[in-house]
């Protein structure tokens, strides 16, 4: 049962959370058609630390990004998005 | 063991949703102007002139008042909502409301900083509420009016088992 | 309840309180305190159950949950937990517990019959036999089944109550004995929150198993007083809680048992609780657990391990027989066996398999003077067939004999790593105590005590403290804390002796894991047929895979197999540990989970007013929406048809209040609906609304729903019920992560918001005495009125294809308001109407349905939307929809079917003939409303090029077909002349 700290929040449960998107899959509505097809289907998928988009959905509802490594589960580098602090 | 909790009727709170465009220092003033106090930090409430004022999310805050009147005043730095009837209000009062809270909680119902003045968002028994502490022995839930049924079922349930 | 097994004094017991329970229909009484398997002791029975595969006669070996043999069901009927280790339940009166794995009785098992057939069963044997035809598998699987297999489960419904709860801390402290104790001790005192956890219903651990002192008390005193001091400076202590499982993020879960197995609890109390702790450290204090020595015939009831021994002595006041011959190799254990005799046990010899060299001399010298001492002694085979009688030992070559009830073995002690492993940690070997010990820890947590290899009571309470001090430090807490518990005994468990059997050993008969049957045999068969890595080792043999997931016996397994290959065991490596730590019910995984709390129900506010009318419900998600209102007699297929009828002709009343709406305000309200949606949006004038969709950012349609101006800068936006959550977050989405810099703000008013839809030819009529007299707004327009004394905003939007108005009121205040609007309905020949007739209504109609035609595979075009996208772009999906697969002319496009015979069976695959492959699928069907006739909505390849085609709609799971024309969707007043102005 992972925890994830939330900027605002401090550390919660998994359950709080939804993970949204990797950070390299958010895309722009006014990209090129190329450019969207890339950012959406191609993944690198490492084994290792991947940096994704995440949601408080159940907490505070603020998006942040953060540093999760898939093979250890350890979180890091929580950002918050979107809004002043 | 101590007194039994109290669990009060689900009801509609009198909240209108305040989200400012900019948290900036021209919406701060506006805000305080217009509700009384400045907008409270993040996981914390206080009592304004016409009521509670709490910190719902980023730049956003929830505001006891009439919509109208605030959208007059605030229109320029924030956009208004009446969401008075988005939310259902429950009471609990007893000095043991942190142990019912901590039946099934994504919540440190135990934390020192779950104290008179804060307010908090999370998981209680599947459904997402905010706890509002009023003081050592009372707290208000608010969750969602379509699972507030389940939610005062619940307390009430678990009430009997702590 | 004296006797010759029962101690006159001693013992952790009330023993002014005698409890009547019964075993195997017999009654027998124990003092309170007592566990099963002790009370059993006491009373002289030692045969305690059957083996898995052979049925012999086998008899408790420990005192703890390591238990592999004495496993009974105890409790009553629908209470029955098979498998309870008898070793872990405390009596409690009218306790009833019964033997497995044997018929008709324990003592005569028709079952040993197996034995006899004992070399064509070893391990594996059926990966050799069974061969084929595979058509007989099905008959030697139902004989195998039924001689497998442990226990009995209850057949009855589980009648109990299970609690949860859930606990933060700075520091959670698993086990309570001696190392626990102190580490929680030093954290408490420092000011961190600590949590202990320990799975006794007492705490201390080890340190009630024998005689000692510390800080100049007793061990019981000394644990009273920790008790005290931990409880008054507010550190939870939970007893009867085992913790089963280290989860991320130093999360551990525990059950407490509140009753016994079996016991029935007051008043629906709930019997057992899950605690769940979060901790910012975890002191793991495990301790170890003993192991057993292979030797012939070492299942005997009678044979037991040396410490369990101990414990039933000083603990529970029982002489685990009356002539017992200890047979070890460490230190520790002979101080037990000295311990022993000290209480008044009765011992007869005491052998160490070490040479004299390696035994603490000490004890050696007292070990001599008061009973038979041999080193060099390895035991070779227990006599005795239901209970030991002797026990033939090799003595430096030499073979001799002892005459014993009992024998008392010590392999050594295997630190329980267990939570260490599932956190991820690693492990050493230490090559004194053949034994693994934690090493590096992969999440917050550390090792202490007998868990961590240390021993020396001394040693372990000052390691412990120390521990726990540094772990407080590192979280700020650095409140003074005193000195470590101390104690003068600091005596090691001294070098253990290795796993080789002594060399005259029948290996057939030398049990390692007698849950499963799995002799020394058995693991050598496993080496000599390939199966070279520990993993086949494992699963080839069955060791270490049943309920006690082979405490006592896999490292012994290991050894064996490390021999084999003439390695050491670091280099042979070990199984994985997977939760849970001990066996847990089902009933405490559920919890509350059931019933009324399954899933938590989503009422619309409207919820009692239907409930009233008693309506078939359909689960839309979580949320109730009731189908129809039947009247009576009448089935859901009438109704539904009369009240779309109801609908057409007159009017209806229907509650939509579950869709998505939002409230958008703010300067960039207009441009920032016009990313969410496809359509335009800022050419709306205010008080006007229009139809809108959503699409992905693959260009795929997401959602439909309407939008309305409400004043310059406020919007409304809805969406359907079943995307309203989807919607939510698309929309934080677009304003946090897209476009933060956009001046506007968006409110969910789902729930705000109820919603009734008034429709029918009369609709107009019923709104406006509604609203006393106010005109009801034009089609796509809105008005704000009063209905009831309750504000109203009234949108004119049709679903249905008739006029129809949604009167949005706070939901609160939604009752007065349904209940006029219904009265007033219905005093004009109309009524409520549920989803059955709505539904028909929109397929008539042709609207799509998100979840049928929007089913995340359909773009606009194939939908017939694309006039309304907006020619701008700059939308979500605008860049998506430039993909050449938007292109082809094959797509699954929206289509109407027109049944050329009966209904058109939903889900039909639409194809040339029956069996052949489907060229699209039938999303919808129903009944026509005014007219006969069949009718339905569909997905087909081309399908906008094929108007006019014949083809099967055929369902090979509903068994039915249709054969259909593919025509316009649009079956109902396609100009829209019933509701436009």
């Amino acid at each position: 049962m992972m925890l994830i700290t939330c900027p605002h929040c401090g550390p919660r449960a998994l359950d709080e959370f939804v993970f949204d998107r990797p950070v390299e899959a958010i895309t722009a509505p006014d990209a090129d058609t190329q450019t969207l097809v890339a950012q959406l289907y191609k993944r690198t998928n490492a084994r290792g630390p991947s940096r994704e988009l995440w949601r408080h959905s159940l907490g505070c509802r603020s998006w942040m990004t953060l540093v999760r490594d898939t093979a250890t589960h350890q979180i890091c580098d929580v950002e918050p998005v979107g809004g002043a602090r | 063991m101590t007194e039994p909790l109290t669990i009060s009727q689900p009801s509609a709170t009198r909240w209108v949703r305040c989200e400012a465009f900019t948290d900036d220092e021209a919406f701060r003033k506006a805000f305080e102007a217009a509700v009384g106090i400045a907008p409270p930090k993040p996981l914390t409430w206080a009592v304004a002139k016409d009521g509670r004022v709490l910190w719902a999310e980023v730049k956003a805050w929830l505001v006891e008042a009439d919509a109208e009147p605030l959208a007059e005043r605030l229109q320029d730095v924030a956009a208004i909502s009446d969401v008075s009837h988005a939310w259902r209000a429950i009471d609990v009062k007893g000095s043991n409301w942190r142990e019912l809270l901590a039946h099934e909680t994504t919540l440190d119902a135990y934390s020192p900083t779950l104290a008179p003045g804060a307010v908090v968002a999370g998981l209680w028994s599947h459904v997402p509420v905010m706890v509002l502490v009023r003081s050592e022995t009372e707290i208000t839930l608010y969750g969602p009016p379509s699972l507030a049924h389940y939610l005062s079922e619940a307390l009430h349930h678990l009430a009997g088992w702590v | 309840m004296s006797g010759p097994y029962r101690l006159a004094e001693g013992g952790r017991l009330d023993r002014t309180t005698a409890i009547p329970f019964q075993f195997d229909g017999k009654s027998y009484r124990g003092f309170a305190g007592d566990t099963l398997a002790s009370a059993l002791l006491a009373n002289g029975v030692r045969l305690f159950g059957r083996s898995f595969k052979y049925h012999r006669p086998r008899g408790v070996i420990t005192s703890g949950v390591e238990e592999p043999n004495a496993l009974a069901g105890v409790g009553l009927g629908a209470r029955r937990e098979p498998n309870t280790r008898m070793t872990d339940v405390f009596l409690y009166e009218g306790l009833h517990a019964v033997s497995q794995n044997r018929w008709p009785s324990l003592d005569l098992d028709l079952g040993a019959a197996n034995q006899l057939i004992a070399p064509f069963i070893p391990a594996g044997f059926y990966y050799k036999t069974f061969l084929g035809p595979p058509k007989l598998w099905m008959v030697y699987e139902h004989f195998i089944r039924a001689m497998a297999g442990l226990g009995a489960p209850p057949t009855e419904a589980d009648p109990d109550n299970y609690a949860r709860a859930s606990r933060h801390c700075d520091v959670a402290v698993v086990g309570a004995g001696p190392a626990g104790l102190s580490a929680a001790l030093a954290a408490a005192r420092a000011g961190a929150r600590v949590v202990l956890i320990e799975g006794d219903a007492h705490l201390g651990g080890a340190l009630q198993a024998e005689a000692c002192h510390i800080d100049g008390q007793s061990g019981v005193d000394w644990v009273a007083g920790v008790q005290a001091e931990l409880t008054e400076r507010g550190v939870h202590i939970l007893k009867r809680a085992t913790a089963f499982g280290y989860y991320d993020h130093n999360m551990l879960y525990a059950a407490q048992r509140l009753c016994e197995p079996g016991q029935p609890p007051q008043d629906g109390a709930p019997v057992q609780r899950l605690w769940k702790v979060r901790a910012k450290r975890v002191i793991l204090a495990q301790g170890a657990i003993e192991r057993p020595l292979a030797f012939s015939d070492n299942d005997r009831p009678g044979v037991m391990l040396s410490g369990a021994v101990g414990t039933y002595a000083h603990r529970y006041g029982v002489a685990a027989g009356t002539e017992i011959v200890f047979a070890g190799q460490t230190d520790a254990a002979l101080r037990t066996a000295l311990g022993a005799i000290d209480l008044g046990v009765k011992v007869t010899a005491i052998l160490d398999a070490r040479s004299e060299a390696d035994i603490d001399p000490g004890l050696w010298t007292m070990a001599k003077a008061k009973v038979k001492t041999l080193a060099e002694a390895k035991p070779v085979r227990a006599r005795g067939g239901k209970g030991v009688e002797g026990l033939e030992v090799d003595v430096s070559g030499r073979l001799t004999a002892f005459s014993a009830d009992a024998i008392a073995v010590n392999g050594g002690y295997t630190p329980s790593v267990h939570l260490h492993m599932q956190a991820g940690g690693g492990l050493d070997w230490r090559a004194d105590e053949s034994a693994f010990a934690p090493s590096h820890a992969a999440q917050d947590q550390i090792s202490v005590g007998a868990g961590a290899g240390v021993s020396g009571l001394r040693s372990v309470l000052q390691t412990a403290f120390d521990s726990g001090l540094a772990v407080a430090l590192a979280l700020g807490f650095d409140l003074p804390c005193g000195k470590a518990p101390y104690a003068e005994d600091d005596a090691r468990a001294g070098l253990t002796g290795d796993f080789l059997p002594a060399p005259s050993v029948n290996l057939k008969t030398a049990f390692v894991d007698p849950q499963n049957d799995v002799t020394l045999a058995d693991l050598d068969l496993a080496w000599r047929e390939g199966y070279r890595s520990v993993e086949h080792m494992k699963r080839y043999t069955t060791l270490g895979m049943a309920t006690d997931q082979g405490k006592t016996s896999n490292l012994i397994g290991l050894a064996r197999l490390a021999k084999n290959a003439a390695k050491t065991p670091p280099e042979i490596g070990l199984t994985t540990f997977r939760p849970p730590f001990i066996p847990v019910t089902l009933g405490l995984l559920v919890g509350d989970d059931r019933g009324f709390h399954a899933a938590p129900l989503r009422r619309p506010p409207l919820y009692d007013a239907h409930a009233a009318a008693n309506p078939p419900w359909q689960p839309v998600g979580y949320w109730r929406r009731p189908r129809a209102y039947l009247q009576p007699s009448e089935t859901l297929a009438a109704a539904g048809l009369r009240e779309a009828r109801m609908v057409r002709q007159c009017v209806g009343v229907t509650d939509v209040s579950t869709l998505g709406k939002f409230e958008i305000s703010g300067p960039d309200a207009a441009k920032f609906l016009e990313i969410a949606c496809a359509t335009t949006v800022a050419k709306l004038a205010i008080g006007r609304g229009r139809y809108t969709f959503m699409l992905r950012e693959d260009g795929l349609c997401n959602d439909d729903g309407t939008v309305w101006r409400l004043a310059e800068h406020r919007y409304l936006l809805t969406s359907s019920t079943g995307g309203a959550d989807r919607m939510a977050q698309h929309l934080s989405y677009i304003r946090n992560v897209l476009r933060p810099d956009l001046r506007v703000g968006v409110a969910n008013v789902q729930e705000h918001f109820a919603a009734i839809a008034v429709a029918g030819p009369n609709a107009k009529s019923v709104i406006e005495a509604a609203c006393e007299g106010a005109p009801a707004p034009r089609h796509m327009g809105l008005s704000r009125a009063k209905i009831q004394g309750t504000d109203a905003l009234i949108l004119a939007a049709s679903y249905s294809g008739e006029r129809a108005f949604e009167v949005y009121v706070r939901s609160g205040e939604a009752g007065p308001v349904w209940a006029d609007l219904l009265k007033r309905a219905t005093s004009e020949g109309g009524g409520a109407y549920g989803l059955e007739a709505l539904e028909i209504l929109r397929i008539e109609k042709g609207h799509v349905e998100t979840g049928g035609e929007i089913d995340g595979r359909t773009s606009a075009w194939d939908l017939g939307l694309e006039k309304m996208l907006n020619p701008v772009g700059g939308y979500i999906g605008a860049a998506g929809q430039g993909r050449a697969a938007f292109e082809d002319p094959n797509r699954l496009q929206f289509v109407g079917l027109k049944s050329l015979e009966g209904p058109i069976p939903e889900g039909a695959a639409l194809t040339a003939k029956a069996g052949a492959s489907a060229q699209g699928h039938v999303t919808a069907g129903s009944l026509r409303t005014l007219e006969p006739g069949f009718i339905g909505l569909g997905l087909l390849a081309a399908g906008r090029t094929r108007l006019g085609d014949t083809l099967l709609a055929w369902s090979a799971t509903r068994r039915a077909s249709a054969r259909v024309e593919v025509v316009s969707p649009h079956f109902y007043d396609g100009e829209g002349a019933r509701y436009r102005d």
